[in-house]
């Protein structure tokens, strides 16, 4: 989304919502459309921004002032029965639709009653708003709860048969789960929306049910931000608040948080509140021991605690069983364990677990109850709360021990996320088997050595299109990393770099065509030896036998292939052994790059130079070896370099840097460089008219030149200088 | 060809038009990369031959120096030569 726009619902400005334009294309396009299954789920877990993403559809379609009515209407704690709830859609379907026809956003703020709504309705609305006004009033007074639920709740559709196309955002419907009264909200909305051709849309929770047509609705699922939107999320906030970060804090905030907006939030505007620095991990993890220990985030669960569970020894009882289930790792308890613990009678049992489930404190599946154990914040919030409350322990030493365990566990935690992210991602590889024809040679190492390794990657691809040597790879039906079917492997293997694929071999779909293939990523500087391929191999074959897999395939990815006795080794156990290369190659020629995900690209080079002297021909010579390197042309590489030079005397002059420094980065993508050269000092919009043209005609051309000679320029400001980002694509 | 650089070619040709040079040769054998602040002095030169009623020549250069001349409109005003 982008575009300066006044706030209407939306908490945050357009330019502020980051990460969900395709969830937000989503529900756009659905409110453009009217089809006979109009219904639309929008789900996810607890903070990654359901309600915002419908705000800032709302607030877009206002301000379209389209064919489209928008409506956005979320329940409240307040509500408690579907009477009072349904009392609030239609005050609120009433006020937006009329401040919607006027234009006038301020009518949404007014307490206007009835009488004044019908009032302020246009002439051409005045009819039917008249009417259902008068409707529900005689609902009403019939004291009906039933009736008069429904008479409020079809309002958009007395609208759309005046000619009014509305369309229905109800959001928060896991409140719902708090009514009291006979009248059950979720089941009269999708009793009353899943007849009609409006579109519409439910949002809440993504464990809640949303009642019984929810399956036949078009589901999209929120997840947490991507790596990159998390930090871009980081970035704004603390530039927004003015909270000092560095790259460094950056990513830890976004990996520990797991990408969650709201947590990220809270932390952004915990440390602006009490202007604090986030530019160490120290500083962050202080912050965050405040936050857990009496800061937003504890008070983000005890609201969910104090909730659903509000009898303290219940409670107590609930954190003591979270955390001795997330003390041991992936723990499932029995649900009658839980209810003898608890002490609840069966009726608020079966509630406060199905209540806890919802708000993701917990997962039940069947008859076992399982800690999120992915979910550290909630992890930290209970083990904090258990020290505390149960065994009574110091509060200032659980908060000293609190923070010191957070600092040692930081580093950890980005040293996972970098072996995660540099792991080569062979179960999504796995998962994208399908019995397709594959080269031999890009599964067997000692084939690709002799015939293919070191040649150029136009001459790799087209032997490989042309080879007729090939296998058929499985059909596989399921995949998961080894840990999650042989755990001890863990003490070899990170998680992400083994898996195990179950498939079959030509999709006869019988006993003797199962296959199940077990697969590692090893470390190995040179060609792995022949000890660490048996060592492998043993350590796969294991994972095989403990887990009764009869026809097994191994397969062992090494950096750089394996040596010649490993080869044998890899030959007798009837193992495929593969390069890092070919396991590369392996992924284009399925077309698989998406289902890997993106890998962050290392074509990044910084350079900085002081001003003067002529510096800026040094940073032209840099980018010229870059450009070539990457293969650009040489005219294209002549105006790289000029339009730099011209970056470089733009970043000087005038600017009154106070570090006489000019910071530079060339990034490579696929198809383009993007030249950044930065400066701090005077802004460009600081400068005055005669420093930017000066009176002696000499200059002027810079601009001008940079732009003729890139495809694309941006200047921005930035907080204490000027950033000039310039494009040049890499065209055939 | 900068600032610096431009300047001396500037007051050179500068020197050569008062001395009632009709013909001035620039040689750009030695230039890899002419900036913007360059154009502007060559801009100058130009002008200052024309009002001396001078020809103006730009030998020697590079065929990326020719076509930045181009795109600026500056080989309109001047003889370019091997």
């Amino acid at each position: 989304m982008n575009g300066q726009r006044e706030k209407i619902l939306a908490n945050l400005a357009a330019e502020d919502f980051i990460g969900r334009s395709l969830e937000a294309d989503a529900i756009r396009r659905h409110a453009a459309e009217a089809r006979r299954a109009a219904g639309m789920i929008v789900a996810a877990a607890p903070g990654l921004g359901v309600s915002e993403l419908l705000r800032q559809t709302y607030d877009q379609l206002f301000h379209e002032q389209g064919e489209i009515i928008p409506f956005y209407f979320a329940l409240r704690k307040s509500d408690r029965t579907a009477r009072r709830a349904a009392t609030r859609f239609l005050q609120n379907f009433l006020r937006q639709t009329v401040a919607f026809r006027r234009q006038d956003s301020r009518i949404l703020e007014a307490s206007c009653d009835f009488d004044e709504l019908a009032e302020l309705a246009l002439p051409s609305d005045g009819y039917w708003i008249d009417r259902l006004i008068e409707s529900c009033r005689t609902e009403s007074r019939l004291n009906h709860d039933q009736a008069f639920v429904q008479n409020c709740l079809s309002a958009p559709l007395r609208a759309l048969s005046n000619g009014a196309r509305v369309f229905v955002m109800i959001d928060d419907l896991h409140e719902a789960e708090y009514f009291t009264g006979a009248v059950d909200f979720v089941e009269e909305l999708n009793e009353i929306f899943a007849r009609t051709g409006t579109p519409f849309v439910f949002g809440g929770r993504r464990r809640f049910p949303f009642g019984r047509n929810a399956s036949d609705f078009e589901r999209v699922r929120l997840e947490t931000l991507s790596f990159a939107d998390a930090g871009l999320l980081v970035e704004t906030l603390a530039a927004r608040d003015g909270v000092a970060i560095n790259e460094q804090t950056r990513d830890l905030i976004a990996v520990q948080f797991d990408g969650n907006p709201l947590f990220i939030r809270l932390l952004i505007r915990a440390a602006s509140e009490k202007e604090a620095a986030l530019d160490s991990f120290q500083k962050v993890e202080k912050l965050y021991a405040d936050e857990l220990f009496g800061g937003r985030i504890a008070k983000f669960y005890d609201a969910i605690f104090d909730r659903v569970v509000p009898k303290t020894e219940v409670q107590k009882n609930v954190l003591s069983l979270l955390f001795d289930a997330q003390s041991v790792e992936h723990e499932k308890t029995h649900i009658e364990t839980w209810q003898s613990r608890t002490g609840l009678d069966d009726a608020d049992f079966a509630r406060t677990m199905r209540l806890l489930n919802t708000g993701e404190v917990l997962r039940l599946t069947s008859n076992l109850v399982e800690p999120m154990g992915e979910n550290l914040i909630l992890g930290d919030y209970t083990a904090a709360r258990f020290r505390l409350e149960i065994v009574l322990q110091n509060r200032a030493l659980t908060v000293g021990e609190t923070l010191t365990e957070f600092l040692k566990r930081a580093p950890r935690l980005m040293a996972d996320f970098y072996r995660k992210n540099s792991a080569l991602g062979l179960r999504e590889l796995l998962g994208v088997f399908a019995c397709q024809p594959v080269p031999r040679s890009l599964l067997d190492y000692p084939l690709f050595r002799d015939e293919l390794k070191g040649a150029p990657d136009d001459e790799v691809l087209r032997a490989l299109r042309e080879t007729g040597d090939r296998i058929v790879l499985p059909q596989v039906v399921y995949t998961a990393h080894t840990v999650a079917f042989y755990a001890p492997i863990s003490q070899f293997v990170e998680r992400e770099r083994s898996a195990v694929a179950l498939g079959f071999i030509e999709s006869k779909y019988t006993d003797d065509d199962e296959t199940v293939w077990i697969a590692a990523e090893i470390d190995s500087k040179l060609e792995a030896s022949k000890e660490l391929t048996e060592f492998w191999c043993d350590r796969l074959e294991m994972v095989a036998l403990m887990c009764n897999f009869i026809n097994y395939k191994l397969w062992l990815v090494a950096p750089e292939g394996f040596a010649p006795d490993a080869v044998e080794v890899l030959r007798q156990r009837g193992a495929f052994g593969a390069s890092r290369r070919q396991v590369e190659l392996l992924v284009e020629f399925l077309g698989a790059k998406d289902a890997l995900g993106a890998k962050t690209k290392a074509n990044e080079y910084e350079m900085v130079v002081p001003m003067g002297d002529d510096t800026e021909l040094i940073a032209a010579q840099t980018v010229e070896e870059i450009a070539r390197r990457h293969h650009f042309a040489p005219k294209a590489i002549n105006q790289i370099k000029t339009a730099l030079v011209e970056a470089c005397i733009n970043a000087a002059e005038h600017s009154h840097s106070p570090d006489r420094k000019i910071y530079q980065k060339f990034a490579i993508e696929d198809d383009r460089i993007v030249v950044t050269v930065s400066n701090r000092g005077l802004r460009l919009a600081d400068r005055k008219a005669q420093e930017i043209a000066p009176a002696d005609g000499r200059r002027g051309w810079g601009l001008k030149l940079m732009k003729t000679l890139m495809d694309e320029v941006k200047f921005e400001q930035t907080d204490d200088g000027t950033r000039i980002s310039m494009t040049k694509y890499l065209k055939n | 060809m900068n600032k610096l650089s431009g300047e001396k070619i500037e007051r050179e040709c500068r020197r050569r038009l008062d001395s009632g040079v009709k013909k001035l040769v620039v040689n750009f054998s030695d230039t890899q990369i002419v900036n913007s602040i360059g154009v502007s002095i060559l801009l100058g030169v130009i002008d200052a031959a024309k009002d001396a009623g001078a020809e103006v020549v730009f030998s020697q250069m590079q065929e990326d120096t020719i076509n930045l001349f181009e795109m600026l409109g500056l080989t309109n005003h001047v003889t370019i030569a091997n």
